[in-house]
């Protein structure tokens, strides 16, 4: 990667981490937690316990986010999200609308 | 050979990455940014191929030359066990997968592999149950003795000691010490090269926690009186530790777990073939007898009934986690594939060739070396060069001299009940033509050790360091080096 490569690599981090925020802050009953600037990483709330949301994802071969109430007792509710510079725009996509679906069953 | 600081060039870069593809270019804020760019290099991929090629040949390796270094089981590890870890399915699993709601679905193949090799090191062990964990043999000795800990505290034992051989590797008492024992040492019996057992009766007490055994030990000689080892230390309550890293001398000849063995470490990169020059990584997997089941590390895998694995942390006398996560999965897979490949018989001869190449080398070589323990060897003996001591000519002379014939040296100095000690495991490995071509440079270094001594202490003369200072180059290493900054 080099000097400029990995300043390349964490733009784009910067920049897909912004995007599935946003693409994410679209989700009917999902809240992405403004816990102040992010890089890579981001948390989210969720209607119900986030390890059985990633439950229903992981059953469609999605694995997205850690549930934090694992580190943080009482947090169930809480999701970490992380992007890379090798995740797609298109693969983003797939994991809103599937965190949407499952959140609707 | 400069270093690859000195071959950057300004603007050069080894990968272009995609434009990004989303809408939001989301800058990082210019109060988190660096102040100046990161003193990294820029190369071409080419270029960095070709520096840390030129590196690699700087080295030696068991690929490039002879490695007969003792208790180390530098055997050739076959290319195909590091095809079997590169397959995508194993090298790109995320470690939190099997953790995550049903994320156990998706890794049933790595569930398979720890199972599957679990079982098969108890087969070859006798042992009842083992545990990958551990990351490297000592790691292995620590985790065993934190078991024997916990089996003491568990029934209300007051256990104070540690019996260790004088022969010993280092590790073991370093591991019985950091599990809470102090260590006694045994005397090795002059005239047979085993445990001198009159003397482990005299020191056994209700305070001994457990004896720890390497079989064969490190003068390459199996202790025929292991049972009797195991039966004194039943009678006090007493476990029995058995460094398995010799192991190599004996597979498929004699089972840990069939001598009353109660726990033992098995070095998976050593016996079964991973690479582990350079410090490895390694894997020290820990089997143990029905009594010190219940301590094993958390987790572990377990098959259900309809032939899935899952993951188990329902064991509440367990010493709990050794390890991130399951250990050096990627090692479990090479050393599957080796046991897999060379199958029951395969693994028969690999110990009998090993005991039979060590053997060899020491008949041609006894008559210029002296041997302190003459009788039939395992897979590795102990020459002594007292005879070349006399003559100004010490182990390491000898050691140095052997590199610039083209050979690594054996382990010198260790063990330390052997003067001058050369410490020589060929391993199954190697070809007669290679051990011959071993057997005369180690003759002709005796014989110049008599003739022209300044020759073999001023070896090495080949290679671009000759004689550092060990001490300091390893305790007191210096890796920096002036780096031109920008202007």
């Amino acid at each position: 990667m080099g000097r400029e490569g990995l300043k390349d690599v964490a733009r784009l981090c910067m920049a897909k981490t912004t995007y599935a925020k946003e693409r994410f802050r679209l989700i009917p009953g999902v809240e992405v937690v403004d816990c102040g600037p992010v890089f890579n990483e981001f948390t989210v709330r969720l209607p119900i316990p986030a390890a059985e949301v990633i439950g229903r994802l992981v059953e469609r071969g999605i694995a997205p986010g850690l549930p934090l109430g694992r580190f943080y007792p009482g947090r169930d509710d809480l999701m970490l999200v992380a992007v890379t510079e090798k995740r797609t725009k298109f693969e983003i996509g797939q994991l809103a609308e599937n965190m949407e679906a499952v959140l609707c069953q | 050979m400069p270093v690859i600081f000195e071959k950057s060039v300004p603007g050069r870069r080894g990968v272009l990455l995609p434009e990004c593809d989303v809408p939001n270019k989301g800058e990082i804020p210019e109060k988190y940014l660096r102040g100046q760019d990161a003193e990294l290099c820029e190369l071409s991929e080419l270029d960095v191929v070709r520096h840390f090629s030129e590196l690699s040949q700087n080295n030696v390796g068991v690929d490039t030359v002879f490695y007969p270094l003792g208790s180390c089981t530098m055997k050739y590890n076959p290319k195909v066990n590091e095809a079997v870890a590169n397959l995508e399915g194993f090298w790109n699993l995320h470690p939190f997968l099997p953790q995550l709601d049903r994320g156990g679905m998706f890794t049933q193949g790595a569930f398979q592999v720890m199972y599957e090799l679990e079982q098969l090191l108890c087969e070859i062990s006798g042992m009842k149950a083992f545990t990958l964990h551990p990351m490297a043999g000592a790691h292995g000795e620590l985790t065993g003795m934190m078991c024997i800990a916990a089996y003491h505290r568990d029934k209300g034992n007051r256990k104070t000691e540690v019996l260790i051989p004088d022969e010993a590797h280092g590790t073991n008492p370093s591991s019985a010490t950091i599990a809470g024992y102090r260590c006694r040492s045994m005397p090795t019996d002059k005239t047979t090269g085993m445990l001198d057992v009159m003397e482990l009766e005299n020191l056994v007490s209700d305070e001994t926690a457990a004896i720890m055994l390497t079989n064969p030990n490190t003068l390459g000689i199996f202790n025929s009186d292991i049972m009797q080892v195991a039966e004194i230390a039943r009678k006090h309550d007493a476990m029995v530790y058995y460094d398995g890293a010799n192991l190599n001398a004996v597979l498929g000849k004699f089972r840990p777990g069939d001598a009353g063995i109660d726990v033992m470490h098995i070095n998976l990169h050593k016996t079964f073939s991973t690479p582990h020059g350079g410090g490895g990584p390694g894997a020290g997997p820990v089997g143990v007898g029905e009594t010190l089941e219940p301590y094993l590390p958390v987790s572990r895998v377990i098959k259900r009934t309809d032939g899935t694995y899952v993951l188990s942390y329902q064991y509440p006398k367990s010493i709990g986690y050794m390890s991130p996560f399951y250990g050096n999965f990627l090692i479990y897979l090479r050393a599957l594939a080796y046991i897999l490949i060379n199958g029951k018989q395969g693994l028969i001869e690999v110990s009998e060739n090993a005991v039979l190449n060590a053997n060899y080398v020491m008949h041609r070589l006894k008559d210029v070396y002296a041997l302190p323990y003459d009788r039939p060897c395992m897979h590795e003996f102990v020459l002594s060069a007292v005879r070349q001591a006399e003559k100004g000519i010490r182990a390491l002379d000898i050691a140095k001299a052997l590199i610039d014939r083209g050979f690594h040296p054996p382990t010198v100095y260790f063990p330390l009940i052997v003067k001058e000690a050369l410490m020589i495991e060929p391993t199954e490995t190697e070809s007669k033509e290679t051990l011959d071509a071993f057997i005369q440079a180690m003759r002709e270094i005796a014989q110049k050790a008599q003739a022209d001594a300044e020759s073999i202490k001023a070896a090495p003369v080949t290679t671009s360091v000759c004689r550092p200072d060990e001490v300091r180059a390893a305790r007191d290493i210096d890796l920096s080096y002036p780096v031109k900054r920008d202007s």
